[in-house]
């Protein structure tokens, strides 16, 4: 009974060990016969242009209206690509939507800033504003500076502002407006009309871009990105445009 | 017990029902309080020591089943949640003035290799200074980065330090005079980056409230034997699912010295370089945290490393990271707690973040105290303040997260065969044990004796001298 009982324990025991060092067996065979052990690959060109459809070397590409999806379209001049065009990621150094007419340069005096001190503004490295909470910039106004705005920031008509900006709850921009400098959004972006952007433009869902804006220059392409992109007629953007999911030339509604 | 016509008295008052037929005179103390803390006092009159220990060790548990949770949602996260820096989306723009500094001490093996990747970088060479940091070198670092700078004039600076404090963060701070533009971003010697990389770690400063960036380093020396391939999991799991998910989860990615950049005036801003800390990338990290900047992780911005070969250079680089990050906790966690620029999320992300290299030393302690009260006779307290079955998903979770990490880090790096290594990894934890506990004990004594930091430089491996 005892020897039986001895057996037993050992065969138990031996049964345990044998689970607690089975995982270690691939491991030994894994260290000593190696299957996987090269340094994670990865690539080390530079930034790939868009790999495109239709023939990078094409100087000028004219996508006519209510075509098919576009993936990658990239030209050496210029892009033209109607209304009712589905895009994901366009690069010239001239891109035109649904174009009739190029927007005109606004020249209007814009007057001068008061000091902008709202009770929750805090300075922000070298020349900028932090913001908490939601912030509007009234009509006709100039500004020099980054400004961050934790909640929404709304941007008036004819305003002149010469910084980034930064929302991270929705920005609008507002008609007839000069950004020179970069505008980011954690959330959509609403560009209105007649508006100039240096760029880059980078909103994390939805960027709406009205009639008649111009971003980046030919001189200075830049990029504009958002998840979902609808632009309207007669917008010129210089650089690289990327839907990261859908993109579309809003059709005209007459 | 007490008088039998006082007893009656306060059950009046209090409302407290005797039980009929049970006598006024029957009623004790015991019977006002809720029977589970009759229990904890009873425990605590019969073992105290016990009762303490086992108060101690319930704590560590809890600690270590949040730290526990908080790895199961970082990789639940990689695993189910889209990653994406839309930083990455910018191909074109006005690129911001960079300068890049190659921090060097006695790396005549490696330096030359950096310096001739950085310079055929894609990144507007108007835009572009390289400087290369020579901080007191004793071999031909010196020599060789003169060489280049003769060799590419305009393209290359040197910047050559012969005094002053010891260490790569004294040396930066020295060097932040040679910088132009805006954004600096720091590579140590020994790394290779590719041409991309440049415009991936500068493209988030074109966001204001960025104030750091972090790219993501890979081991290059993989295949040396069974450190670095433990090393190559370790890595993984902490970029490819730790970093990130922290960037997915709006939490804290942590600026990591190396292979990352920084934007001058958010520096300035908070203080500048700190000169007497192990870790200036932690520190630098939550400081810009405390004030409000972002710091960006990049998962596409790859770098080659070197990882360490031996574990006694394994030790002492993890003792170096434990000592710099528990100094920056024991400097920062007041600040944390108290900054208006915080969110919730990051304010408890920072902090455990802070408090990493803590796991170990708690570890150690929890086992210690396990034995003891095995000795003491007092394991049946277990329970006191901790339900079991709260114990038992410890026990499930706790020390399972972590390999979970490297789990889902090697799937989606795609090198799944390597997941035949996890149980091994027990070995890398258990080696760094002391390494880190020490690390802490040094971390307060060095507060009383005021001791001035020494830093270990990390060994290279490569052979030959490049020229």
């Amino acid at each position: 009974m005892n020897i039986a009982l001895f057996i037993l324990t050992a065969a138990f025991l031996l049964f345990s060990l044998m689970l607690l060092l089975l995982p270690f067996y691939p491991t030994w065979r894994e260290w000593k016969y190696p299957s996987d052990d090269t340094a994670l690959e990865f690539s080390n060109a530079a930034q790939s242009q868009p790999k495109t459809g239709l023939s990078q070397k094409m100087a000028h590409v004219r996508l006519s209206e209510r075509s098919t999806t576009i993936e990658d379209v990239a030209a050496s001049d210029s892009i033209e690509i109607g209304k009712g065009c589905h895009f994901q990621r366009l690069d010239a150094p001239c891109i035109y939507f649904g174009a009739n007419t190029a927007p005109t340069d606004s020249s209007e005096p814009y007057a001068a800033l008061k000091v902008l001190n709202p009770g929750n503004a805090t300075r922000w490295g070298k020349n900028g504003l932090r913001i908490v909470g939601d912030f509007q910039i009234p009509d006709a106004t100039f500004y020099e500076g980054c400004l961050i705005v934790t909640g929404t920031l709304s941007i008036g008509d004819d305003c002149l502002i010469q910084g980034d900006l930064k929302a991270r709850q929705g920005l609008r921009v507002g008609s007839r407006t000069v950004i020179a400098g970069a505008v980011f959004c954690d959330e959509s972006i609403h560009i209105q009309s007649d508006s100039k952007i240096n760029g880059p433009v980078l909103a994390a869902t939805q960027l709406r871009i009205e009639p008649k804006v111009s971003i980046g220059t030919t001189q200075k392409p830049t990029t504009v990105s958002a998840n979902h992109m609808l632009v309207e007629q007669d917008c010129v953007i210089h650089g690289t445009v990327w839907a990261r999911d859908a993109g579309m030339v809003k059709e005209a509604t007459t | 017990m007490i008088a039998t016509s006082s007893l009656a008295k306060t059950a009046d008052a209090t409302g407290i029902k005797l039980s009929q037929g049970v006598s006024s005179a029957t009623v004790s103390t015991a019977d006002t309080y809720p029977s589970w803390a009759s229990q904890i006092a009873s425990d605590h009159a019969a073992q105290p020591l016990g009762f303490y220990l086992i108060l101690l060790l319930s704590c560590v548990v809890v600690l270590m089943l949040l730290y526990g949770i908080r790895q199961a949602l970082f990789s639940l996260n990689r695993l189910y949640s889209h990653s994406d820096c839309i930083y990455n989306r910018i191909t074109r723009g006005e690129w911001p003035a960079l300068t890049v500094f190659i921090a060097a001490h006695n790396e005549e093996r490696v330096i030359a290799d950096c310096m001739t990747a950085l310079l055929a970088a894609d990144y507007p060479s108007d835009k572009l200074t390289i400087v290369a940091v020579n901080d007191r070198s004793s071999d031909g670092t010196a020599k060789i980065i003169d060489d280049y700078v003769s060799r590419f004039p305009g393209r290359i600076q040197a910047f050559h330090r012969s005094s002053g404090k010891a260490g790569k963060a004294a040396a930066l701070k020295d060097a932040m005079q040679a910088a132009q533009g805006d954004v600096v971003i720091v590579f140590d010697a020994d790394y290779t980056p590719g041409p991309a990389l440049l415009k991936q770690l500068a493209a988030p400063f074109f966001d204001p409230e960025v104030g750091a960036v972090m790219g993501h380093v890979v081991p290059k020396n993989v295949s040396t034997n069974l450190l670095t391939r433990m090393l190559d999991l370790e890595r993984s799991a902490g970029y490819q699912v730790d970093q990130q998910a922290r960037m997915n989860m709006g939490l804290v990615p942590q600026y990591g010295g190396t292979v990352g950049g920084v934007r001058i005036s958010a520096v300035e801003a908070v203080g500048g370089w700190a000169d007497d800390v192990l870790a200036e990338d932690t520190d630098i990290t939550f400081r810009l945290l405390i004030a409000g900047w972002k710091t960006v992780y990049n998962n596409q911005a790859h770098c080659y490393e070197e990882v360490p070969e031996e574990w006694s250079v394994r030790m002492r680089q993890v003792h170096r990271w434990a000592k710099g990050h528990n100094q920056v906790m024991l400097n920062q966690w007041l600040g944390l707690l108290t900054s208006r620029f915080v969110s919730l999320r990051e304010r408890i992300d920072g902090l455990m973040l802070m408090q990493i290299f803590l796991i170990q030393p708690l570890l150690l302690l929890g086992w210690v105290m396990v034995v003891a009260m095995y000795y003491l006779n007092s394991l049946t307290l277990m329970t006191l303040f901790l339900p079991l079955g709260l114990l038992l998903f410890y026990g499930a979770l706790g020390s399972f997260s972590a390999f979970l990490q490297m789990a889902v880090a090697v799937l989606l790096d795609g090198h799944r065969k390597r997941i035949r290594l996890l149980p091994i990894q027990v070995l890398c934890f258990c080696s760094c044990l002391f390494s880190v506990s020490s690390a802490l004990v040094e971390v307060v004594t060095d507060r009383f004796t005021q001791r001035e930091l020494v830093w270990h430089k990390t060994a290279r491996y490569r052979k030959q001298v490049s020229s």
